[in-house]
């Protein structure tokens, strides 16, 4: 196989970034669960709230959510309608997926250098005052991340097209 | 002309297979181009789609159920209900809808019941002699219970776009949920009666109601969730976002110290099956966020209302009844999430003209959102078990499409007689 080198790398590129993905939004989620319990504590035992609590759940929650979709990205999972493209041959699925990859990976890419540049622009959050670019940070890190994720399926897609090929190759020898 | 781009790129990029959230990032990103506005505006715009302390609940409702899922209390719930309604001609048919009313007290989504307890309902149900297509049907149908019955990830969308109360809506699912499952458990009896299917046999009523008390008192700690989860909403001790939490210990405490079926290890695994899951919800909101933007600024808004009060003029039924054909027709598209963030505000000001309570009309969006996840061709239950059992989409749906029937039934009778959703919210909340 032509690609097979290449693709071995991007797998483990997936892997590494999953991995990573998951290990910091899972600590999101474990925080935040502990922190709410701890506040609902401090408010009813101790009657004195923490403060910050809520402000910092709502950012632990969207780093998550955002490293969540990436991760699930990565396994090719977001929600899509089939019933059109399934009417298609395998190999025209294949293409059409490719196209639709690489659009998002255009879409993706572009909203980077913007949003790096939002972040100058931040102040600080309202509870916690800390500077909320450390916050925002989250957005072009997701895109960027979104970028290799896909581009990583774009490789197997072409391994799996490559695949087709040859089976219909021999296919048509055996005949 | 931009609007139409815009909607044209969005549908192509749609029906092509995008997934749905990307397609509405991609095509308000183009239409944002063309108008030449600040990309690094709608990356905040998305960030602050998420930015809601009430959508917490939501990770924290999947987790809840993904934990009792791993502890056996999918089983334990089972059994309860097998002693309960099992004795009713189509016995296990009844089980699966009863389960599916009990786990939908714990469970906010109908993916996640179809994949825990559904499987468990549909494999017995099976293994009984019952059809494989009328139990999937069975199995699809009441999953529509899950999101209905709170805790509810719909209502909580719903919620944070209308600025409602999260609780009195929990609460004004609670009859529509039990109307659904009693309407389906006639249809199974029907079917049942016709059909011969099995029943469990009684040998007498003492030893069913031994049976009874036993599977009970095995359930009973986990038929509690959700009276903690309502009791610390209607009590005001808590927010959902809390209550959601307090169910997540809950269910640790039930099958890390009563069942002993859980280790730390394996809630360690359940909040990654969470984080390796919940994004592709979670990504819909901010995507929803920058579409409904673009909605915004080209007031797409008012085009829908002026061709709503075109077609059905100050009729307030009519007004109802179109909402309702518009979402059917959303829900055989797209998922749920999305057409209650981008369609609900575009209504709501239609809605509440004609004199409907957001509560009631809540309720309503949300049955009808969940009866579009059982169509084709995006229905997300549908495809779940077809996926799941490897049944073909279109034998499941001959069996399907009168308990489809029956659901729009019961959605007409919930629309038109308001009590059934305000009764319990209104006599909690004085």
């Amino acid at each position: 196989m032509k690609y097979s080198g290449l693709q071995k790398g991007c797998v483990r590129v997936r892997s590494v970034l999953q991995k990573g993905e998951m290990l910091i939004g899972s600590t999101c989620l474990a925080v935040m669960l502990v922190m709410m319990l701890l506040n609902i504590f401090f408010r009813y035992i101790l009657s004195k709230p923490i403060y910050y609590s809520d402000e910092l759940n709502n950012y632990l929650f969207i780093w998550m959510s955002f490293l969540s979709a990436a991760y699930v990205m990565g396994n090719d999972g977001h929600v899509r309608v089939t019933a059109f493209v399934s009417l298609l041959s395998k190999r025209s699925q294949l293409w059409v997926k490719v196209v639709m990859d690489l659009i998002m990976v255009v879409v993706f890419f572009q909203y980077i250098a913007p949003s790096l540049r939002m972040l100058g622009r931040l102040k600080l959050s309202n509870m916690m005052r800390i500077p909320l670019k450390y916050v925002y940070v989250i957005m072009p890190i997701v895109f960027l991340l979104m970028c290799i994720h896909i581009l990583v399926n774009v490789i197997e897609e072409f391994t799996r097209l490559a695949l087709l090929k040859q089976e219909a190759a021999q296919a048509n020898g055996g005949a | 002309m931009l609007l139409a781009v815009f909607l044209l790129s969005f549908s192509l990029l749609f029906m092509f297979g995008m997934p749905i959230s990307v397609a509405m990032i991609s095509s308000s990103l183009l239409y944002i181009s063309m108008r030449g506005m600040d990309l690094g505006f709608m990356a905040m715009q998305m960030f602050s789609g998420l930015d809601n302390f009430v959508l917490i609940a939501i990770p924290m409702f999947i987790l809840t159920a993904e934990v009792m899922n791993k502890t056996s209390v999918a089983d334990k719930i089972f059994r309860f209900c097998n002693s309960l309604v099992g004795y009713i001609p189509g016995g296990l048919g009844h089980v699966n809808v009863v389960t599916s009313i009990i786990f939908a007290g714990m469970s906010g989504s109908a993916v996640a019941d179809v994949g825990g307890i559904g499987r468990l309902s549909y494999q017995a149900m099976v293994d009984e002699g019952f059809d494989k297509e009328f139990s999937a049907s069975v199995t699809i149908a009441s999953s529509t219970i899950g999101p209905i019955i709170p805790p509810s990830i719909p209502m909580v969308v719903y919620a944070m776009v209308t600025n409602v109360s999260v609780g009195k809506l929990f609460f004004g699912g609670v009859l529509p949920g039990l109307i659904i499952g009693l309407v389906l458990m006639v249809y199974v009896y029907v079917i049942s009666l016709k059909r011969h299917y099995p029943k469990n046999s009684m040998t007498s009523v003492r030893v069913f109601l031994r049976d009874l008390f036993f599977a009970f008192l095995k359930g009973f700690f986990p038929l509690l969730t959700p009276l903690i989860l309502l009791g610390g909403i209607y009590l005001g001790v808590v927010t959902t976002t809390e209550a959601s939490v307090l169910a997540v210990l809950y269910s640790f405490i039930l099958g890390f110290f009563l069942y002993r079926t859980m280790k730390l290890k394996d809630f360690v695994e359940c909040l990654k099956q969470v984080f390796a899951t919940c994004g592709s919800i979670l990504l819909l909101l901010p995507a929803a966020k920058v579409f409904s933007f673009v909605m915004t600024a080209e007031n797409l808004q008012d085009i829908i209302y002026q061709g709503m009060m075109a077609f059905s003029g100050n009729n307030r039924w009519l007004i109802m009844l179109s909402v309702n054909i518009l979402f059917l027709i959303l829900g055989m598209l797209s998922d749920p999430t999305v057409n209650i963030m981008l369609f609900v505000p575009m209504v709501m000001p239609l809605i509440a003209a004609s004199g409907f309570d957001p509560i009631h009309f809540g309720v309503i969006i949300v049955i009808n959102a969940m009866i579009g996840n059982t169509t084709p061709p995006v229905g997300q239950v549908l495809l779940a078990v077809c996926g799941i059992e490897k049944l073909s989409f279109e034998k499941i749906i001959r069996e399907l499409w009168p308990m489809i029937i029956l659901l729009l039934v019961a959605l007409a009778i919930i629309i038109m007689v308001p009590q059934t959703v305000l009764a319990i919210p209104n006599a909690l909340f004085r």
